[in-house]
């Protein structure tokens, strides 16, 4: 389905565009059904069809064009037969840009305590009436086919990493390969939607090699890797992300799912992920957290109550940007503070705020890899993030297996 | 045809020019509110509500874009959980030509700035005003704002337009004692309020005087003591009642009025301007986006007909699927860009863009069907299509089952303790699925092997049913 040696599938186009002579970092150029996209790149998470009171013209100003939708939501609500009529999820929410959806499966796992996973698929719940319910991968595959994403993910069968359950993991690394047959057999749509294949294996690096490698097999137009974000030790996801990244053929999409600390994206784009996306930027606004370059600040704190700067001087989102500068709106700290957790319209800007920041640092490191200056970008990053504090041990450990000595300070 | 208002003071900052003619015998009026630095507003008009400085639900940048509201109201008390002087907005820095309320809260240079005291609708205060304060409501609970302070706040913060302060008595049963001295009370602190201002008129922005709801005996005697005293520094009327536009007296007729109402449907609003109010604060149409209704009443071309709904509901599930827009031929960015099946599902998933997308067709409902009554007044024909209006449309707004935003206290109080809750609980929601875990696990309900797969499969994600 996808030629390995130019990076073109039907539907998807990867153009490499820079490599880091440094790390194993990467810049590129993604050629989607509804537009190109630039790499690396952090979607953010419209969890059911709407980024969480913003319009879509005002996501569309933020820079964003892949965003994500939830499959699982989706198949609740509206439902597939609703989606149908439509015409798809990009129809629904006037977006038109690219989608990504996932499986459904995370959210099964993770949102319903009751879900119960055999080889058909997931038995859950219904978190409506409680009847019992199976998600297979084709019931996936159909969801996602109806949703109309551009980038469609696999069923996987998803346990915590941290699971000390070695048998248990290898069997559901098997299983996800073995569902990604039937995925790709039940995939209507291969010539307008990419489907995604999701590297399991849990933190053992040797299960990840051969779910890699077997995972490389079936040649998909992209690959993501599944599983983290699930409250491993950062070194350990950090691990996992280098190992895979080593082994994936370099002409396809790579995608960490449900990444999305800053700190996170720049290191694991340092080994040489593609693709983020998390909910963190876009709730952690809804409880008044603006991300700034150095770092998180939380404006419900009375000390921002008389702070009349912009939220983020350096940021030129609608949000920060001063009135004369293309109609910026020049909101100060103070009135978010006065606004959050007590009007929607606080949370809509900082969502509007966090989600600009996020693309604007994938910009920049984006054009740091193009003109090979990644590692003095890394560094500066982590000097203005964490400040006296200093950059995490594990981002140290990392980042020093990339090539990147962050101890060392920017060089000039 | 247009006469320069004499009242107007200071000149360059607000005036106000009056359409005299055939249409101001019933008390229907036309005209221009022009203030410097804005654009001229043709009156009747409305005015949105704020809290906390924002239409709800409604960023700036979405505001300047998609919505032609021509003034906001903001009440102080949204702002001083801080005793004047300490309050924040107080401290905004801003240059010697803007105004620190509107450089706090953003608002879009197009749109005219209106403060009072309190917020349109305010919420009863358990406490009784003084001789030199009144009870307000903030965030965190009641308070008192002294008239000293108020009159500190307004000069600071610089409004385009900034309502006097007034001793409002909200309660039913009401004495004549009380009533007169609710008129002595905001008569003196109208003095209070303009005595600083006549050395220098020209730093201060345009003040309407409030005209608290009295009866019509002392209703002339307090205006005539306006008229009397006070002509020259006001700037325009004010009053919660939209009757007391119809009590004035002749040589105010000049000034603008501004009615801080909360009509509950759009036949109130056109009793209020065939009543002679110029610009009508409408709470109605934040409150129809929060409950999932779009508006869908008109001035022109009234429908044949009875009880027409002035609305619908959105959640309401024949929407499901439905790709028109919301109004047919409607203009606004909602109508234009999506569909009655998006709004139904943002209301059904409860999110927060549904409330959004809502304000953003009401307002410019609201805006429409204000031009057409100006329309309509113009051409003569305003009698006649109220008649046409109130016989075709449904008097009241229609029920819905969205249930809105959460409740904040300052938005909402108690009634005297034992009724329900008003907010759906946040946290524990999970409860529920908790204990349907401990029951799958003892294995009652655990969807076994022995059920076939296929039948199971044909369930689906366990969609809600229509």
């Amino acid at each position: 389905m996808s030629d390995s040696a130019t990076g073109k599938s039907a539907a998807l186009t990867f153009d490499l565009k820079a490599r880091c002579s440094t790390s194993k970092a990467r810049a590129s150029t993604l050629h989607l059904p509804h537009g190109p996209v630039e790499l690396p790149i952090f979607m953010p998470v419209a969890t059911q069809a709407s980024l969480k009171g913003l319009t879509p013209d005002q996501l569309e100003e933020t820079s964003c064009r892949l965003c994500l939708n939830n499959t699982y939501h989706l198949g609740l609500k509206p439902g597939q037969a609703v989606l149908d009529a439509i015409g798809g999820a990009h129809k629904l929410q006037g977006w038109h840009h690219n989608i990504l959806t996932d499986s459904g499966g995370f959210q099964m796992v993770s949102l319903l305590k009751l879900a119960k996973i055999t080889e058909e698929g997931v038995r859950f719940l219904s978190p409506h009436d409680g009847s019992p319910m199976l998600l297979t991968p084709e019931h996936s595959i159909s969801l996602q086919n109806s949703i109309g994403s551009d980038i469609i993910m696999q069923l996987d069968d998803v346990i915590q990493t941290t699971s000390p359950d070695a048998a248990r993991m290898r069997e559901a690394m098997y299983r996800s390969i073995r569902w990604l047959d039937r995925c790709i057999a039940a995939h209507k749509n291969p010539t307008t939607q990419n489907l995604f294949c999701i590297i399991q294996g849990g933190l053992d690096l040797d299960m990840r090699r051969e779910c890699s490698v077997e995972m490389a097999k079936r040649n998909t137009p992209g690959i993501a890797i599944g599983g983290l974000s699930g409250g491993e030790a950062k070194s350990d996801f950090c691990k996992v992300v280098d190992t895979c990244t080593s082994l994936l053929p370099p002409l396809k999409p790579r995608y960490v799912m449900g990444i999305g600390y800053p700190e996170d994206i720049v290191v694991a784009v340092a080994l040489g992920a593609d693709m983020f996306d998390c909910v963190w930027p876009t709730r952690t606004a809804r409880f008044g957290n603006a991300i700034t370059r150095y770092g998180v600040l939380n404006l419900k704190h009375q000390r921002y109550s008389e702070d009349f700067g912009p939220v983020d001087e350096d940021c030129s989102c609608t949000v920060c940007r001063p009135k004369d500068d293309n109609a910026g709106l020049a909101i100060s700290r103070a009135y978010i503070h006065h606004l959050a957790a007590k009007e929607t319209v606080g949370a809509h800007l900082l969502t509007m705020h966090n989600v600009h920041w996020m693309l604007s640092l994938m910009r920049r490191a984006r054009q740091a890899i193009v003109e090979d200056r990644y590692p003095d970008f890394a560094k500066k990053f982590f000097e203005d993030y964490f400040g006296d504090k200093g950059a995490p041990g594990w981002a140290v450990e990392a980042m020093k297996g990339a090539g990147i000595d962050l101890a060392g300070g920017a060089s000039p | 045809m247009a006469t320069p208002n004499e009242a107007t003071l200071p000149k360059e900052m607000l005036s106000f020019v009056l359409r005299h003619g055939e249409f101001s015998k019933a008390g229907l009026r036309l005209g221009q509110l022009i203030i410097k630095g804005r654009s001229p507003i043709p009156t009747p008009n409305f005015v949105g509500s704020t809290s906390r400085g924002v239409v709800p639900h409604v960023t700036q940048d979405v505001l300047s874009k998609t919505t032609r509201i021509p003034a906001v109201y903001i009440g102080l008390e949204d702002f001083i959980e801080k005793t004047p002087p300490k309050a924040p907005i107080l401290r905004q820095p801003s240059g010697k030509l803007s105004s620190k309320l509107r450089d706090f809260i953003a608002l879009p240079s197009d749109c005219v700035a209106i403060l009072g005291a309190r917020r349109v609708p305010a919420l009863d205060c358990p406490k009784q005003n003084t001789n030199t304060a009144i009870s307000i409501c903030t965030s965190v609970g009641f308070q008192s704002l002294e008239l000293d302070d108020y009159v500190k706040c307004i000069s600071e913060l610089q409004a385009d337009i900034t309502v006097g302060l007034a001793d409002v008595v909200t309660t039913e049963a009401i004495s004549q004692k009380r009533l007169e001295k609710s008129a002595d009370r905001t008569h003196a602190w109208l003095r209070d309020t303009l005595t600083p201002r006549l050395d220098d008129p020209d730093s201060q922005g345009p003040l309407f005087a409030f005209v608290p709801p009295l009866e019509p005996h002392q209703q002339s005697f307090y205006l005539g003591d306006l008229a009397d005293d006070y002509k020259k520094e006001i700037t325009g009327l004010s009053f919660l009642s939209p009757e007391t536009a119809a009590s004035l007296q002749k040589d105010l007729e000049a000034l603008p009025r501004l009615c801080l109402s909360d009509p509950s449907s759009p036949q109130n609003v056109l009793r209020a301007i065939r009543l002679g109010n110029d610009m009508i604060t409408v709470p109605l149409v934040n409150g129809a986006s929060e409950s999932g209704i779009a508006m869908t009443f008109f001035f022109d071309s009234i429908p044949d007909g009875q009880d027409i709904p002035l609305g619908f509901d959105l959640l309401a599930t024949p929407h499901a699927t439905d790709l028109s827009p919301l109004v047919s031929g409607c203009q606004c960015y909602t109508c234009t860009k999506h569909h009655r099946a998006y709004l139904h599902h943002l209301l059904s998933a409860k999110e927060m863009l549904a409330w959004t997308l809502l304000q953003i067709h009401n307002f410019h409902h609201i805006d429409v069907f204000f031009q057409q009554i100006r329309n309509a007044i113009e051409d003569g024909t305003f009698e006649e299509k109220a008649k046409a209006f109130s016989r075709a449309y449904d008097s009241e707004m229609p029920q819905s089952l969205g249930q809105g935003p959460r409740t904040r206290g300052y938005q909402a109080k108690s009634v005297g303790g034992g009724e329900p809750k008003r907010n759906e609980r946040a946290y524990g929601r999970l409860e529920e699925h908790a204990r349907k875990l401990e029951e799958a696990e003892s294995g009652i309900a655990t969807p076994e092997a022995e059920l076939d797969a296929l039948d199971l499969q044909k369930q689906g994600l366990g969609e809600v049913q229509q």
